[in-house]
């Protein structure tokens, strides 16, 4: 490259950084969300308030429901409840592969009875957002496994830009230029859980490992492939049903013993039943995550009808498979309640801010240097800043009408949860039109036009916000005060969260009001002084 | 003319290299991992599993070096001698071990 070996690195974090940084924010926003998905799902199914605790009914009662609505099924799969999930969910999948239809019911625990509740997509929808963008499972996978690479190059080469790093953290000018006080913003932001990003991004490309990296699995396993699954990947095959048939054997007491064997103290999660009803039965039962730092897995397989143990996957050995489990574990933190949760979270806002304020500082350096009046800019200026608005301040509004459109959305509506989606997208893509606008329309002022367009999603960001537990007491679910009065944290830790959010949102809207207010008379004081000059631009040299 | 023209030709070399980091960085990678694993002392699924793992440090150094070279030809002919030595050596072990 031109220049120094800085100076190149520099180049390859402001251009890494850029390109990926609009997909970056998404996938970490759909993230941090994702952090708290069973907690998001459990407000958008209000319905599901008060149930009873587990028991064995519950169980021969799902069983039961499973067998009435799904007797030919190739397998059943239900989750048991657990301390951020009051319910058993079902899951019945129409055949193998990735292609199957899914149905899934939800059923009390107590009687197995369903619950009729929403059908939502919930906080599900920030996972997938978060390792597939909604792209399709396949493009969308490797183009956020793009990402994951390319966040790691732009913090290394962030490092080696700023050498300076200890004592770049410990300035902060929010007065000085705009420009300083953007960098001083990101370089905070960039240091401060630099070791969580490192983790985070590093983690996220491995889990994929056997789809981005596949060569040593090929070098190894390509004369038998099989092989992979009894050795690597260890989830118990069952073949194909047989044509006989048979009564499954009572649930109940396979799950009290597995419990039991597999220790832990954090309780079974799933319970899944490959061939029911056949002579080839086979239920495996897992153990929840969170026993420990390792994402495991471990479970123990019975004979479906006889309930004779057949098979006891367990994680013993500290071996490179084990540091795979450990590298999962890092990345989805089921381990360590919800202390772990909350850190993960504020790490997740604080990567979110780096990257946004990255992504600022881009345009606020280029604006700079083509002064205020930029209607010469080139295109690319005027896009980046198009994509600033809708990503930064957009995604946030899409997120939000998310939660608003799962209480405004009629409960019976058909393919409800499909159109919950539709709903973020289209909202989205509108506030896309809305900065493309704002970035491309003739103007005499372009970065007043830009301005105006930031405050306008910010205040919309600010009143969905704040109107969120509003909306959530009228709506059906329990109000805040109900939710607090109750010991009901699940429930108020997402109005609080947008309540929050909300004043956040409207101290950024402050900021760049008085921000663009002390511009447009500076900017004419300029004017006075000598009249026709292009004025001046927004950050003092 | 001539200033449209150099133009050009910088922005020629600068899609070369992001072709080459992208592209050559993850082929040398690819490579590195398969004689990786196939030269790992350990049991299979564990040498499997360890190199798939590693693969993305290669990668990312590959990445930061095509920048730091001097050139974009520069560039292309080290990973061009890189990814072959990993693919010969992992062929050879490949055939070696069957």
């Amino acid at each position: 490259m031109k220049g120094t070996f800085t100076q190149s690195m520099a180049w390859l974090h402001t251009w890494s950084g850029l390109i990926f940084g609009w997909v970056l924010f998404i996938i970490f926003v759909g993230g941090t969300l994702a952090v708290f998905d069973k907690e998001i799902t459990g407000w958008m199914e209000p319905e599901l308030s008060h149930v009873g605790p587990l028991t064995d009914e519950g169980l021969a009662g799902t069983i039961a429901f499973l067998s009435r609505t799904a007797p030919d099924a190739p397998s059943w799969r239900f989750s048991l409840p657990g301390p951020r999930d009051p319910a058993i969910r079902t899951s019945v999948r129409s055949g193998k592969g990735r292609g199957a239809a899914e149905t899934t019911a939800t059923l009390d625990p107590s009687t197995g009875d369903v619950i009729e509740t929403r059908k939502t997509t919930g906080g599900s929808f920030f996972f997938t957002l978060h390792y597939s963008l909604y792209a399709g499972s396949m493009p969308g996978i490797w183009l956020v496994g793009a990402a994951g690479m390319a966040m790691l190059a732009a913090l290394v080469t962030g490092v080696i830009t700023h050498r300076r790093i200890f004592k770049d953290f410990f300035t902060f000018r929010p007065t000085s230029s705009s420009q300083r006080s953007w960098l001083d913003a990101h370089n905070v932001t960039g240091v401060l859980v630099l070791p969580f990003y490192f983790m985070i991004a590093f983690t996220g490309v491995v889990i994929f490992y056997a789809t981005f990296m596949p060569s040593g699995l090929y070098a190894l396993y390509a004369k038998d492939p099989a092989a992979y699954f009894t050795e690597i990947a260890r989830f118990s095959r069952s073949g194909e049903p047989a044509k006989e048939k048979a009564p499954l054997t009572a649930i109940a007491p396979l799950v009290r013993a597995a419990e039991k064997d597999l220790g832990g103290g954090s309780g079974i999660w799933f319970v899944q039943i490959a061939n029911p009803g056949r002579t080839n039965a086979q239920v495996a039962i897992y153990q929840r995550d969170g026993a420990r730092l390792a994402l495991t897995r471990d479970h123990i397989v019975f004979n479906g009808v006889t309930g004779a143990v057949t098979d006891r996957i367990i994680t013993e050995k500290p071996d490179a498979i084990y540091v795979y489990k450990v590298m999962s574990g890092l990345h989805f933190a089921q381990f360590g309640g919800y202390t772990v949760r909350w850190l993960y979270f504020i790490c997740g806002v604080a990567g979110s801010a780096m990257i946004a304020t990255g992504l600022v500082l881009f345009t606020v350096k280029r604006r700079r240097k083509q002064g205020a009046k930029d209607d010469g800019s080139p295109f690319f200026f005027r896009l980046a800043e198009a994509l600033n608005m809708a990503s930064i301040a957009g995604l946030p509004v899409a997120s939000l009408a998310y939660f608003w459109v799962n209480r405004l959305v009629p409960a019976r509506l058909a393919e409800r949860s499909e159109w919950e989606v539709r709903a973020f997208f289209a909202i989205w893509l509108l506030m896309l039109a809305y900065a493309l606008l704002r970035a491309f329309l003739p103007t005499d002022d372009r970065e007043k036009s830009i301005m105006r367009g930031w405050i306008g999603m910010f205040s919309l960001a600010a009143f969905l916000s704040l109107g969120l537990p509003i909306l959530n007491a009228l709506s059906g679910g329990e109000n805040l005060a109900e939710a607090i009065g109750g010991n009901n944290w699940q429930m108020a830790s997402v109005d609080i969260t947008a309540l929050v959010c909300g004043i956040v949102f409207l101290i950024i809207r402050g900021h760049l009001r008085s921000g663009s207010t002390h511009r447009d008379s500076r900017q004419k004081k300029s004017k006075q002084k000598s009249p026709g000059s292009t004025s001046a631009p927004s950050v003092a040299g | 003319m001539k200033q449209r023209s150099s133009r050009i030709r910088e922005a020629s070399a600068i899609a070369s290299r992001v072709l080459a980091a992208i592209i050559g960085g993850y082929a040398f990678a690819f490579a590195f991992t398969a004689a990786l694993a196939l030269a790992l002392p350990v049991t299979r699924a564990n040498a499997a599993v360890a190199a798939g793992m590693f693969g993305f440090i290669p990668y990312l150094l590959a990445i930061l070096w095509v920048f730091s070279v001097r050139s974009a030809t520069r560039a292309w002919a080290g990973l061009f001698t890189v990814t072959l030595t990993s693919a010969a050596l992992a062929a050879s072990l490949y055939f070696l071990k069957s």
